[in-house]
């Protein structure tokens, strides 16, 4: 039990956190916060993993040495990060400690909380989560109906490109821990809890002048609350996000979208004498992929979000190759929207 | 043209519920719009909102996903592009610094709140939402039956009751079953004949277990208080475990060494 507890740690925040240290050490440092560093952390360990899931899927490799290998790669990227972009810690910005902040912790706390004590009821776990144990179980990777358990006879190329579910299982091999407590406590509180340091990052970039600090911690506070008071139907991103905090599409809706758009904002307020930032570009790229491993319709909406929000941007900068670069980063997802197409 | 109008009204008005909390993402739009002072922010608030409104009320989109990638059911996800939480937030925050006494500031984003909370539904209201009863958060009677009817190293079939099917493969892919959780799927209509005559108030024995034969299903769970026409043991099964709302028999000629797909 300690050493699952220990090793949920180290897979869910530590080897996170190091991936994102290198390429958040490529951001302005007045945009940089712990929590900056876990969202791209975990945005870069998903899209890894993607770039690696596809060619197991395709060679029809096993369920196994996917893990295996992603298991080495990452952790020794998450060393390198670690090492190369050591500087950025001393460059963060820390939280600021108000009244307001301990409320919004407390509210965070409250999330977390209920996604432990209660059970949701979803239909949708019977693909997710039965995918995740199949693939655990039977070292396979999207070969057996997760609802039946018979043989697929051809690729489920609606589902079988994004690899969310078998991310969930790479989880619970690393750990120990049953594909259903893992996608219900382990990895819904971390998701719940990336959620709100892209909430925090938000406040913090948007509120950047010295004299508007004061509000960060009152816009994570009200953020807390739009989320929570949010469920006004059971299709929008809030619903999803607390509801099925675990599932690719509620990843997609609250995490890789969002922070796509947190990406812009950066952008956007980065100062007009600088050029935006290339962490800005590397990002934007990897939650392209981080979205296509969550759902495949992410291969759609991160470019268009990414290269839309960009042209606005840029033209307003008069920096018109952000439109380029911008458009280059998405390369990969849009090259898994093709495979998509192509296979369908 | 009207029928592609009618349907994008009809997900839009689903999306938004009753509507307030988008009209408040709306009005904390106007407002940035004209109130801003960083123009490129400024701009990409409003033409991300604009363009994804557009995007997804125009007809040859509703054309492309829905007709042609046939993804109409999940034509909804265009709207997750609005950043309704930032901007709306950000907007009430704006609002508010506008206003120099502290008393005012802290009764407008009391207000602010009140109106989120008249206007959205929390959450943690939905029915969906029941006391989870362990940490793997399905039925405990669930994981019962899967541990009683698995054999070490082999996968098992069974013929289980409607409601577990849901749960069944999420906690052991060792057991599998002749249909699983999307017969029940009304949008998918892939229903299934025995799936429904297990459902039904009072259930053919004969129809259940012959189909539980013919797909090689070693064993058949019924709940204790279903009624049935006859017996199980009537036709060559045998009860095999007793938990606390379900019995579980064993086809007495079952083959229960099928290989598992690897050994295939």
């Amino acid at each position: 039990m300690i050493l699952s507890v220990l090793l949920t740690i180290v897979w869910l925040l530590l080897i996170p956190f190091g991936l994102g240290t290198w390429v958040t050490s490529l951001f302005s440092r007045k945009f940089i916060t712990p929590g900056l560093i876990l969202l791209n952390g975990y945005l870069s360990m998903t899209a890894l993993f993607e770039v690696l899931f596809l060619p197991f899927l395709k060679f029809g490799w096993s369920f196994n040495a996917l893990a295996l290998v992603f298991a080495i790669i990452s952790g020794v990227l998450a060393l390198v990060s670690l090492i190369m972009g050591g500087t950025t810690f001393s460059s963060m910005e820390k939280p600021k400690f108000d009244f307001l902040f301990f409320v919004f912790l407390i509210l965070t706390g409250f999330q977390i909380f209920m996604r432990v004590y209660q059970k949701v009821y979803d239909g949708d776990d019977a693909f997710f989560i039965a995918t995740a144990t199949t693939s655990l179980q039977s070292n396979t990777l999207f070969r057996i109906n997760p609802y039946s358990g018979y043989e697929m006879g051809s690729l489920d190329v609606r589902h079988a490109l994004a690899s969310s579910p078998v991310y969930l299982a790479f989880l619970s091999k690393m750990t120990g821990l049953h594909p259903l407590i893992m996608a219900h406590i382990p990895y819904g509180i971390v998701l719940i809890v990336i959620y709100y340091c892209m909430i925090y990052s938000a406040g913090h970039t948007l509120f950047d002048d010295e004299k508007d600090s004061k509000y960060i911690s009152v816009f994570a506070c009200m953020a807390c609350v739009f989320t929570i008071c949010g469920n006004i139907s059971s299709s929008v991103p809030q619903t999803f996000m607390l509801m099925r905090t675990w599932q690719g599409k509620a990843v997609l809706a609250n995490i890789c979208i969002p922070a796509a758009f947190l990406y812009l904002i950066m952008a956007a307020k980065t100062v007009k004498e600088d050029k935006i930032p290339l962490g800005i570009y590397v990002m934007l790229g990897i939650a392209g992929l981080s979205a296509t491993a969550m759902t495949t319709s992410g291969a759609v909406f991160i470019p268009a979000l990414a290269v839309g929000g960009m042209l606005v941007i840029s033209i307003v900068r008069k920096e018109y190759w952000a439109i380029l670069k911008t458009f280059v980063s998405q390369i990969p997802a849009i090259a898994v929207g093709v495979v998509y197409l192509l296979l369908k | 043209m009207a029928e592609m109008f009618g349907f994008v009204t009809s997900v839009f008005r689903e999306y938004m519920g009753n509507g307030l909390l988008l009209l408040y993402f709306v009005v904390a739009t106007l407002f940035l719009a004209f109130k801003e002072k960083n123009k490129a922010l400024k701009w990409l608030l409003i033409s991300v909102t604009a363009a994804d409104i557009l995007v997804f009320f125009c007809p040859l989109t509703v054309s492309l996903i829905r007709d042609k990638m046939e993804e109409g059911m999940v034509y909804y996800r265009i709207l997750w592009l609005l950043p309704t939480v930032v901007v709306s937030v950000y907007a009430t925050i704006r609002i508010i610094d506008m206003f120099k006494q502290k008393w005012l500031r802290i009764a407008l984003a009391l207000i602010a709140l009140v109106c989120v909370y008249i206007g959205g539904n929390p959450v943690y209201n939905s029915p969906l939402f029941t006391k989870s009863p362990n940490a793997y958060q399905i039925p405990e009677e669930v994981m019962e039956l899967c541990e009683a009817v698995e054999i070490p190293g082999r996968t098992v079939r069974v013929l289980m009751p409607s409601e577990l099917i849901i749960y069944v493969r999420q906690y052991s892919s060792y057991v599998e079953m002749p249909y699983g959780y999307d017969v029940q799927v009304e949008q998918w209509a892939m229903s299934n004949p025995i799936e429904r005559e297990m459902s039904k108030d009072v259930t053919d024995t004969k129809i259940i277990t012959d189909y539980a034969k013919e797909t090689g299903s070693q064993y058949v769970v019924v709940r204790k208080d279903h009624e049935l026409t006859a017996p199980v043991e009537k036709y060559g099964y045998d009860c095999f475990y007793i938990s606390e709302n379900y019995v579980v028999y064993l086809d007495l000629k079952a083959n229960m060494f099928r290989p598992m797909e690897d050994d295939l």
